[in-house]
């Protein structure tokens, strides 16, 4: 190939098309592309939010610059907003100490002992985890209902126990142990026996060895477990809609949802409180990483044997019984009693003893009065969020990996911290971001293209976070393999990473798409006028004690995300059995050099 | 396609990877970088792929320039092919697919990537297993997948960064051979990287030694072993005992002249003696020593004296490893008997098969490069 005498170029390859072509998708333009995805979905929206805190007439016309803390003032001087926010304080340290005793105690079972059905608890801590706190709520609502069985049984003690504050902390707290089994059963598996011999060798009883040296251990991830469950506590939603507003028990995320439902809404206030929230969020999480980062799970060493399971004797039955019975009541008892609900007529008081079975709720879940369409408008934001999510995020956790500069970085820690920001917030930063001077006029406010941006913006921080750390599994060699073999950028993507992470897009589009089915905050402050979305739906129908029909919409949704979760299972099932053949090659084939005996 | 590599020099942060590295390799030629572990040789290799900058000299293949302050050619637009130390064979890919993926990349037609793909597959023995996937297949079939893959695309150079060190013993031996011949087949320049020294000196036309980022010496294996540039060249190569020698000037008609600690006259061929040199080191292959009885040894033959310190069996003879000049050296020999530990034998050394190195620091060397470009190309070794 004769080349450029004054280059030393080859000729063709540096026509201007593919100059474009390369500078147009190169390494400079996916990097520039991952920053516009960050800045405008996650940065500029929360930015817009929280700047408001310290700026309330920025986005004001004329805008004016001034700095004033008005916003926190009347914030501080709002007994609602103020009670909420001691409210949800209070709430999640308790939640947290009752989360991390409950799952301190089933990461013991189930890691620890040799308690028989294992696979079926570790079913239930696992529905527990991905099951929408709102939904659980309203299972517990509907069996507390003044009509239904329980109150004709119990005469309204347990309605009176659970819809209190106290009522509010068991249920959050039946939802989110897990979190914290997770983190200790996780450092109970690092235990070996030889941390416990070692121990037993230098004189320690049986009580001092639990005492002085596996607990520990087992300590700061019992710590962590209960900060996560503290900040998820101060982030939710779904049951401050739900169950707390029923128990007249005012939190943080609805006092902000509130504020900027009432006219005339009180920005500033709302900037501010969403400030505190994620002040307190962060705080919390930051904390927890501090705790993880010194000791949490660093339990595990090499040549550690895995610790024998302490044997249950003759209490192994009883014990199983008991936790079984613990998991029903957690997830089996909300959840039978919506299944059971959304087939009993609407309005029949909940739990009804006597009612026929119907399949009315089902058949006027699709006509409904308010949000007819919802099931399908969900289903359609689902498919679009999901699968636009995803291309962001391989463009963004490809950047990343290839190009490391000050700007990748901070977009980094933004998009990390992301994780820590409630729903709610978020969904206000789009209020604020789509009504600022220079957005108002596209007039994308109120329409689906905000809701389904927001979606993707949610979603994106946990998505790259495990799209990035499969990125990061692929060997340096696979890529430069391609690059030596003339493949450029696009087919880098196209040919080796997209095919050799197939079961993590597959699994992360559908994290994606169940989270916009059950999404509620964002979905509650951004659906456009008169087409709410399914989980809106759904408190709408509860709230207005249609009981049957927001069941029979919570079964669907359920079915849909279950079926949408068994279609890419077997994808990924089929994924695996293409590339791995069910055929080995016979040992006989390949002789001790490797190379196949002709 | 001749490669030619000037002043090449790369940083890693503030270390120094590579010090103004020259080399040429000629078309068709491979040359085999050995280097201890850390010495530059797989950034050489890397900065010839494209998969790092360099931070001065420039890169050449034939007339295209690869790499220049100025400019730098992305590994894809290279057209080289790499065969990397783990193979990076990727799982998503059959071998057939494996290997056209480079053809595709290039835009060849189906057909004759078809064709392609079936010769360089028959040529590296892997007929009839184009249908498996990476997992289905032994270490060596994999390391043919990826030689097959970086020779379909008739790359114009080929870098093979270390490509037996995942093969067992055996194995290495058995495609050692494989290798020359798959690579001679296909005319290919061919830049090698390896710290195996038997492998070196089986694959290469030539050798690169590497040492802390620079080349100190480039020749053919022969050149290499019995005439090193430098004690750690002789070293690295292959065993050798080196005793420290006074240097007294050049020899009648060639040669240096030396004189052991126990004033033993040595003269031998060694590197070119300069003014100024006053020590030196006396290499000697194990090969060229001889456990003789006491009297019986030719007159033009060193004698040394030698106490046992182990003999060690080795299949086809036996290692000695002995301590010469008041046992302050050891030295290695081979011998068809063992001897017992303790006693006392006679060395015979041939000092005209063995080499004198004036100046033990071989920094002070100037390395050898073939066209001239910098340092010396040396004599050949003596027969």
């Amino acid at each position: 190939m004769a080349a450029n005498p004054s280059t030393g170029e080859p000729p063709g390859r540096g026509t201007a098309v593919r100059r474009w072509w390369r500078v147009g998708v190169g390494e400079k333009g996916l990097f520039l592309a991952a920053a516009v995805i960050v800045l405008g979905l996650v940065v500029l929206p929360l930015c817009a939010l929280l700047v408001q805190a310290f700026m309330p007439h920025l986005f004001n016309v004329p805008a004016s610059l001034g700095v004033s803390l008005s916003g926190i003032k009347s914030l501080l001087a709002d007994p609602y907003a103020l009670t909420a926010g001691v409210n949800s304080l209070v709430l999640a340290a308790a939640t947290a100490v009752l989360a991390s005793a409950l799952g301190a105690l089933t990461a013991y079972l189930l890691q620890m002992t040799d308690i028989p059905g294992k696979r079926l608890l570790w079913g239930f801590v696992w529905l527990l985890l991905i099951a929408p706190s709102f939904l659980l709520a309203q299972g517990w609502e509907i069996l507390l209902d003044p009509g239904g069985l329980t109150h004709a049984l119990l005469g309204g003690i347990l309605t009176r126990v659970l819809l209190s504050p106290a009522g509010v902390m068991v249920v959050l707290a039946l939802k989110l142990f897990p979190y914290s089994t997770l983190a200790v059963a996780s450092a109970m598996d690092g235990l070996g026996q030889d941390v416990v011999h070692a121990a037993r060798l230098s004189g320690a009883g049986p009580g001092v060895v639990w005492r002085r040296v596996l607990l520990p251990l087992i300590l700061p991830a019992l710590m962590a477990g209960g900060l996560i469950v503290f900040a998820e506590v101060l982030s939710d939603f779904g049951i401050a809609a739900t169950l707390a507003q029923t128990a007249n028990f005012p939190l943080a995320t609805f006092s902000i949802y509130t504020s900027l439902e009432q006219f005339p809404v009180n920005f500033s206030q709302a900037a501010a409180a969403s400030l505190m929230l994620v002040a307190a969020v962060t705080l919390a999480q930051v904390f927890q990483r501090y705790m993880s980062g010194r000791r949490a799970y660093t339990t595990r060493w090499g040549g550690n044997r895995a610790l024998a399971p302490i044997s249950l004797g003759r209490r192994r039955g009883p014990i199983f019984a008991g936790a079984l019975l613990f998991m029903l009541i957690a997830f089996g008892v909300p959840a039978g009693t919506t299944l059971i609900a959304s087939f009993l007529p609407s309005g029949a008081g909940g739990f009804a003893p006597h009612a026929q079975l119907t399949l009315a709720n089902y058949r006027a879940a699709f006509a409904v009065s308010y949000g007819a369409g919802a099931f399908g408008r969900s289903l359609e934001y689902g498919l679009v969020a999901a699968s636009l999510g995803m291309a962001a995020t391989l463009i963004i956790s490809l950047a990343w990996r290839r190009t490391s500069n000050w700007l990748t970085l901070m977009l980094q820690i933004f998009l990390t911290s992301a994780i820590a920001v409630p729903g709610i917030v978020l969904g206000a930063g789009y209020i604020f971001l789509w009504n600022a001077p220079g957005f108002r006029g596209l007039g994308a406010y109120g329409t689906p293209v905000v809701l389904a941006l927001a979606y993707m913006a949610g979603g994106l921080p946990y998505a790259v976070r495990v799209v990035s750390g499969s990125i990061a599994q692929i060997p340096g060699g696979a890529v430069n393999a391609a690059r030596m073999s003339g493949a450029r950028l696009l087919e880098q993507m196209r040919f080796i990473i997209v095919p050799m992470l197939k079961e993590t897009w597959l699994r992360v589009w559908l994290m994606l798409f169940a989270g916009v089915l059950f999404e509620l905050p964002v979905s509650q402050l951004l659906y456009p006028p008169g087409s709410p979305t399914l989980a809106v739906s759904i408190v709408h129908q509860f709230n207005g004690q249609q009981f049957g029909l927001g069941a029979a919409l919570t079964v669907m949704s359920t079915a849909a995300a279950g079926s949408a979760a068994l279609g890419v299972s077997a994808l990924i099932q089929r994924a695996g059995r293409r590339r791995r053949p069910s055929r080995p090659a016979p040992a006989s084939d390949l002789t001790s050099e490797g190379v196949q005996a002709s | 396609m001749n490669l030619v590599v000037r002043d090449l020099s790369c940083q890693y942060g503030t270390v120094p990877a590579l010090r103004g590295v020259s080399l040429d390799v000629r078309s068709g030629e491979i040359v085999v970088l050995l280097g201890p572990s850390g010495s530059g040789k797989t950034t050489l290799l890397s900065l010839v792929a494209g998969l790092l900058t360099p931070s001065g000299g420039e890169i050449r293949v034939g007339d295209e320039v690869l790499s220049r302050p100025d400019f730098v050619r992305a590994p894809e637009d290279r057209h080289i092919g790499f065969v990397f130390q783990d193979f990076a064979l990727w799982p998503h890919m059959t071998v057939e697919q494996t290997v056209e993926f480079p053809l595709k990349m290039g835009k060849t037609p189906r057909a004759m990537r078809r064709r392609r793909v079936e010769d360089v597959l028959k040529l590296v023995h892997l007929d009839g297993l184009g249908a498996r996937y990476p997992h289905e297949l032994s270490g060596g079939q994999r390391q043919r997948v990826a030689i097959a893959r970086a020779l379909a695309p008739r790359p114009q150079l080929v870098l093979l960064d270390e490509p037996m060190s995942n093969l067992d013993a055996r194995l290495r031996e058995q495609m050692r051979g494989e290798l020359q011949d798959v690579l001679r087949h296909e005319g290919v320049t061919a830049l090698y990287v390896t710290h195996d020294r038997l492998e070196a000196l089986a694959l290469a036309d030539r050798l690169a030694i590497v040492d802390d980022g620079r080349l100190v010496q480039v020749g053919t294996p022969k050149t290499v072993y019995d005439a090193p540039a430098s004690v750690f060249a002789a070293g690295f190569i292959g065993p050798a005992a080196m005793l420290p020698v006074e240097v007294l000037g050049s020899a009648d008609g060639g040669g240096v002249r030396a004189r052991l600690g126990n004033g033993v006259p040595v003269t031998g061929p060694g590197l070119p003696f300069r003014h100024g040199h006053t020590r030196g080191t006396w290499i000697i292959r194990p090969e060229r020593l001889r456990v003789v009885q006491p009297g019986s040894a030719p007159s033009a033959e060193v004698v040394l004296p030698a106490v046992v310190r182990s003999s060690i069996y080795a299949g086809s003879h036996w290692q000695l490893e002995l301590g010469v000049l008041s046992g302050s050296c050891a030295v290695t020999a081979y011998h068809s008997d063992p001897i017992a530990r303790g006693d006392t034998v006679q060395l015979a050394v041939d000092a005209a098969r063995t080499w004198i190195i004036p100046e033990e620091d071989p920094r002070r060397h100037p390395f050898t490069v073939l066209n001239g470009a910098a340092g010396t190309e040396l004599a050949d070794a003596p027969a």
